[in-house]
């Protein structure tokens, strides 16, 4: 058993978690972290190409503002949204998805129906109504974000507490006289937790992307603050200044890609059976 | 059968209805759509005006069945700002986005699926590996960012296809490739996976025991029964598309449907907001309507429910 | 004793997993005459299912490989044949019953369609003659209404149906050979028997070889002629049925006889064998047998037996008898 733990661990994404130690870094300590001010530019030294100044490894934007610095400082944004969403929604979620799950009946129809009927609204299109009725800051992005999230969580864990209620353990604590507080409390939630865990994380690249596309379309965290999804959005006025675009992306894909693997490999080793919605 | 599909009808129109109560509910719940439409140096009076012309100084339950009743004859207002019918400006730009879209279905489907099948039929084989990656990589690309790469490579270094603009078979290339390269990974592992289930399955087996060509044993028989969740998968992804299309839209300027949002939005088009959020989730949810109904065809077992 | 019709000569089949190889079947020889019935008995997981899907070449690719012996089926070998070769003669030659009747017919499909197949592919039938024989071959399994149940589909129908549905697929185009693994397993008592007699019957008119493919003696007494015992990839005995049943040689044989209840004895005198059967990727040295025999003896543990012959037709490998 020892044994397999171990191999088990030797499977870990160590580069997701390396990458997304690096991204908590950035957005924990992000303006001390970064060379230079990501929002003060000089326009004398605009778009300046990566690899040619020392100061500015990664370049210059066309506001002479440097890269890197901006890239991460903008971790700081995408950290908090995520951080922040994954527990409202994350919260708003399981609450119901229990109730609805534990004590069924008319409770599960109403909060089932709502679900459905936020699922059948493409994402996207919500997001974006949504975003436009509550005008862009980083508060409302992470209300919006944790209206629209909380529906994953409630579908998956509502499955989970079917099963568990119908498990032979519960069945024991009922007839053993426990209250259904109790119950759901002690014998319930800490069987989702590890579901609730990976679901977590597979969330975490799903809002960065909706984030930064919403920034992208000017409906995110308004500028000069660095996010980004609006360096991506910059980039456009400056196509053939390929590192404008090029080095955003590329960390964005990289945080992505890192959660997914992680929430991947989360998935195998705490569930087997769990399948992705 | 009969009954399966107006069961399913019924449940389309009831599902449309709650997105419509959804949409106003949370339209006004999240805040005034006055403070959108007016800009502040709006004096009382124009607020006033354009409340009542609106009609949000109604008491709330006769906006709703006001707002229901013209949804349901499809009245969603008059734009602010082209002072049209919402519905007939959605009509006008509703073909480029659905072009848009099927060209990106297409080619999500053909390239997720074969790629996936292939994969599932050589695990671990070159393509698999292969495929595996690439769809790992597909699905952590924000799509605004493969846009931004494919013109940066296709149209500005190489000039194969224009940057942006509808027109020619030409146009639609890249737009559709970005639109589409999110929901090919997704399908791509989905095909692989469920492709691998079906053909550890011991009537694959028998198949191959009757001595069928393996053509016959994955086209007919492996690819029916791993159909169910890659159409599910597919209705899924229809919602991605008609999402995505909005940014697809903005990079490359198509003149369609989801440009037609932001702009309202920036123009803060309330009407027509909503409305196009709503016919949105119209045709989604006439997708998943059919795409439930093929189910019943597929499956012998949903049909003689 | 008729002519041989399928001879397979030291067959050895290897399973190359994460973990390592495993023998799964490590030297097997055994022959099926014409019109003859051989039972191949054993433990589950003993290699017998593996031994049959190689002789349809079918096995789990890339991880199953037959990596040594020969396998003659109508003086061929079948190991020098191509895909598209061994597709003629899956089917139409040598056809198989799986274990479990609700997985092995594929759901989204008419029955007829199930049984039209093979057919199709291996003979030219026009569509009414094509129709009139699917109908001919599910009555041949006793299917009542026919015409009907054509159009039904697999989930229509109860386990035994199904399992004569099978049936009918495999006998469909009438092969010479008819492998059936443990095609009663997973049905009723009751039913089981039935279909044992239709199998019977079947393989009367169609002058046609079998192999079963099962753990249960009672079974093997009703339908076999000759019995071959696998014990973890290995023929460990084999011998004309009644000749078994009377002088059982190998320990091994004797306690899965003893693992049968008798009507006459007492009940509560229901042997087990004790232990479980070796890892088949760390055999130990010696007689695979050893650490489970009752009978063992010192040399058993260092000295692997080879199988000889006793009597006429009676081969058995185990030191201590030899």
């Amino acid at each position: 058993m020892v044994f397999n733990s171990i191999t088990q661990m030797r499977r870990m994404p160590i580069f997701s978690v390396l990458f997304l130690v690096i991204f908590l870094i950035c957005g924990i300590f992000g303006s001390s972290l970064a060379p230079l001010d990501p929002t003060d530019g000089d326009l004398s030294r605009s778009l300046i190409p990566p690899f040619q100044d020392r100061n500015y490894p990664l370049g210059t934007d066309h506001l002479g503002r440097d890269i890197l610095s901006r890239i991460i400082c903008g971790a700081r944004i995408s950290m908090i949204v995520c951080i922040m969403v994954i527990f409202f929604a994350g919260s708003i979620g399981t609450v119901l998805a229990l109730l609805s799950g534990y004590i069924g009946g008319k409770v599960d129809i109403i909060i089932m129906r709502i679900v459905d009927t936020m699922l059948s609204i493409p994402y996207m299109m919500i997001a974006i109504a949504l975003a436009a009725i509550l005008r862009p800051s980083l508060f409302n992005i992470i209300i919006l974000l944790s209206i629209l999230g909380w529906t994953g969580y409630a579908r998956v864990i509502r499955g989970e507490v079917l099963r568990i209620k119908d498990s032979d353990f519960v069945k024991l604590a009922k007839i053993d006289g426990c209250s259904k507080t109790r119950i759901l409390i002690h014998h319930i939630f800490p069987n989702i937790v590890n579901t609730l865990v990976i679901l977590a994380t597979l969330q975490v690249g799903a809002v960065i992307i909706i984030e930064s596309s919403l920034s992208f379309l000017g409906l995110g965290v308004p500028p000069p603050a660095p996010s980004w999804g609006g360096m991506l959005a910059d980039s456009r006025s400056y196509i053939s200044n390929w590192w404008l675009s090029t080095f955003p992306g590329l960390t964005i894909m990289a945080t992505v890609l890192s959660c997914n693997l992680l929430g991947e490999w989360l998935r195998l080793q705490m569930d087997p059976q769990f399948r992705q919605k | 059968m009969q009954r399966y599909i107006l069961k399913r009808i019924f449940l389309a129109f009831v599902t449309i209805y709650l997105v419509t109560t959804l949409v106003f509910f949370l339209a006004r719940i999240t805040g005034d759509p006055m403070d959108l439409i007016m800009s502040a140096e709006s004096t009382q009076k124009d607020w006033d005006m354009m409340r009542h012309q609106l009609g949000l100084d109604k008491p709330i339950y006769l906006q709703y069945t006001d707002f229901i009743a013209g949804v349901f004859i499809g009245n969603f207002g008059n734009s602010l700002r082209w002072d049209k019918p919402c519905l007939s400006l959605i009509l006008v730009h509703l073909p480029a986005t659905l072009q848009l879209t099927i060209c990106a279905l297409l080619f999500s489907w053909v390239f997720g699926i074969s790629i996936g099948t292939l994969s599932a039929m050589r695990p671990n084989g070159l393509m698999d590996r292969f495929g595996k990656i690439f769809a790992m990589l597909g699905q952590s690309m924000p799509i605004f960012w493969v846009g931004i790469l494919l013109i940066l490579t296709f149209a500005v270094r190489w000039q194969i296809f224009p940057t942006s603009g509808r027109g020619g078979l030409l146009n639609l290339v890249l737009p559709s490739i970005t639109l589409g390269w999110y929901t090919m990974a997704s399908m791509t592992r989905m095909t692989r996976s469920s492709m691998l289930d079906v053909l550890d399955m011991e009537f694959i087996k028998m198949t191959r025991i009757k001595g069928l060509s393996e053509v016959l044993v994955i086209c007919k028989h492996a690819f029916k029964n791993a159909m169910i969740p890659i159409l599910t998968l597919g209705s899924l992804q229809v919602g991605i598309l008609l999402g995505g299309s909005v940014i697809t839209e903005t990079i490359f300027s198509w003149p369609g449907m989801g440009r037609l949002m932001v702009q309202s939005v920036f123009s803060r088009d309330f009407p027509l907001i909503q409305a196009c959020v709503i016919i949105t989730s119209t045709i989604f949810i006439t997708i998943n309507l059919l795409v439930d109904i093929t189910y019943g065809y597929i499956d012998p077992r949903i049909r003689y429910q | 004793m008729g002519k041989k019709l399928l001879e397979v000569r030291d067959l050895k089949t290897h399973l190359f997993t994460r973990r390592g190889v495993i023998k799964a079947v490590d030297g097997v020889s055994f022959s099926v005459d014409k019109n003859e019935t051989l039972g191949l008995v054993g433990e589950s997981g003993c290699g017998k299912t593996i031994t049959c899907l190689s002789i349809l070449k079918l096995l789990p690719n890339p991880v199953g490989q037959i990596v040594g012996g020969k396998i003659i089926f109508d003086n061929v070998d079948l190991l020098s044949k191509s895909e598209k070769e061994m597709r003629k003669i899956r089917g139409r030659r040598i056809s198989m019953i799986l274990q479990d009747p609700m997985t092995s017919l594929d759901p989204l499909f008419t029955i007829g369609e199930q049984i039209a197949e093979p057919i199709r592919s291996h003979q030219n039938l026009e569509r009414t003659n094509l129709r009139k024989k699917i109908i001919e071959m599910l009555k041949l399994v006793k299917i009542s209404a026919p015409e009907a149940r054509i159009k039904e589909y697999p989930f229509q129908m109860s386990g035994g149906m199904r399992q004569r549905i099978v049936g009918a697929i495999a006998l469909s185009c009438q092969p010479d050979l008819l492998i059936a693994d443990e095609p009663t397993t997973a049905l009723d008592v009751t039913i089981q028997a039935q279909f044992m007699r239709l199998l019977k019957e079947i393989q009367q008119e169609f002058n046609m070889a079998m192999i079963m493919i099962t753990h249960d003696f009672g079974i093997v007494a009703k339908v076999c002629d000759r019995v071959a015992v696998m014990y973890s990839g290995k023929i460990v005995e084999s011998a004309g049925v009644r000749d078994l049943f009377n002088h059982p040689l190998h320990p091994y044989t004797k306690a899965l006889m003893g693992a049968l209840p008798k009507m006459e004895e007492d009940m509560e005198k229901l042997t087990t064998i004790d232990g479980q059967p070796p890892d088949l990727g760390h055999l130990p040295p010696g007689c695979n047998f050893a650490a489970r025999c009752p009978e063992v003896k010192e040399i058993c543990r260092c000295d692997s037996p080879i199988l000889s012959e006793i009597n006429d037709g009676h081969v058995v490998s185990c030191l201590r008898v030899q």
